[in-house]
């Protein structure tokens, strides 16, 4: 397994998840300070640190990957599905897009009126928390199934948080033009891809082509949801 | 329930296709032993395939 497949889905979705959660802590940082909302997504990434400090190591170290693969695998199919159909909604038309903008305006209207900094501390800590807990359960899996990749995994996760992180305090404004559902389709793709090729490996299937199955299953699924948002936006609008 | 409720749309979306399907391609897989392993495979991704078709028009209409 290539370190650049799984490091990159953990960046991008480490990375749309951090622009959803850069949106919430805007809001506080404005309305209420930016200490409060800096403190409250500071202790939202420790406590997300700790959660895959401990898990992936343990999972990582365990030397049957086989029954982990089958354990993992189909979460990661039902996350990357659950991921793509939204995706797919969206770009179809079926469902409104995620706009930045209008949850900032939605955040610091519901913040204003709120004088108790502890009320912007525990809305920065959740929304990075909640968040970046999808992303924090991937790369424990990631670490669960392809141990000796940890630190790509991790790192994807973190290389994307770090940049969001800058260009939110450069911008100081909500990423309204970032283009958050192709991201997401691709990472639903990516997770639904590995998902299928593990749960595969830990049910002892025989890929036709060995780790080179992969990147036929991902342009299998390209294909899919390509055909699903025309199929869909025609089903929508008739 | 309610925190139930919330795992469950957590590892879902909501979906009640996703997890059908998904235990219905692993059941498949474990049952056909008298199939090739080739064939098998094919046939696990084709049930993954009509999940994630069944879980996306699930809540079209």
């Amino acid at each position: 397994m290539n370190g650049w497949v799984l490091g990159g889905t953990t960046f991008l979705a480490s990375a749309v998840e951090m622009v959803e959660a850069a949106t919430i802590v805007l809001a506080v940082g404005i309305t209420q300070g930016w200490r409060t909302a800096l403190t409250g997504a500071a202790w939202a990434l420790l406590a997300l640190g700790v959660i895959v400090a401990i898990l992936g190591p343990v999972l990582a170290r365990q030397g049957a990957i086989t029954w982990l693969e089958l354990i993992v695998g189909p979460f990661m199919i039902l996350f990357g599905i659950a991921w793509l159909r939204k995706a797919i909604w969206r770009a179809a038309g079926r469902k409104a897009m995620h706009d930045e903008q209008a949850i900032f305006d939605r955040e610091v209207a519901a913040l204003q009126n709120a004088r108790d900094n502890r009320v912007g501390f525990a809305t920065s800590f959740q929304g990075v928390f909640v968040e970046g807990l999808e992303v924090a359960v991937i790369v424990v899996t990631f670490a669960a199934t392809q141990p000796l990749l940890l630190g790509w995994s991790i790192g994807g996760a973190v290389v994307a948080a770090v940049v969001v992180g800058l260009a939110a305090v450069a911008l100081r404004a909500p990423f309204a033009k970032v283009p958050e559902n192709a991201i997401k389709a691709v990472v639903g793709i990516m997770l639904l891809s590995l998902g299928t090729f593990w749960t595969g490996e830990g049910l002892g299937l025989v890929w036709i082509a060995g780790d080179n199955t992969l990147f036929g299953i991902i342009a299998m699924y390209v294909a899919c949801a390509l055909g699903l948002v025309l199929g869909t936006k025609k089903w929508t609008t008739a | 329930m309610n925190v139930i409720r919330e795992i469950y749309d957590f590892i879902t979306g909501g979906s009640v296709v996703a997890p059908v399907g998904l235990a219905c391609a692993i059941i498949f897989a474990l049952s056909s032993a008298s199939m090739h392993m080739n064939d098998r495979a094919a046939w696990f991704i084709v049930i993954v395939v009509l999940t994630l078709l069944g879980a996306t028009l699930e809540k079209v209409r």
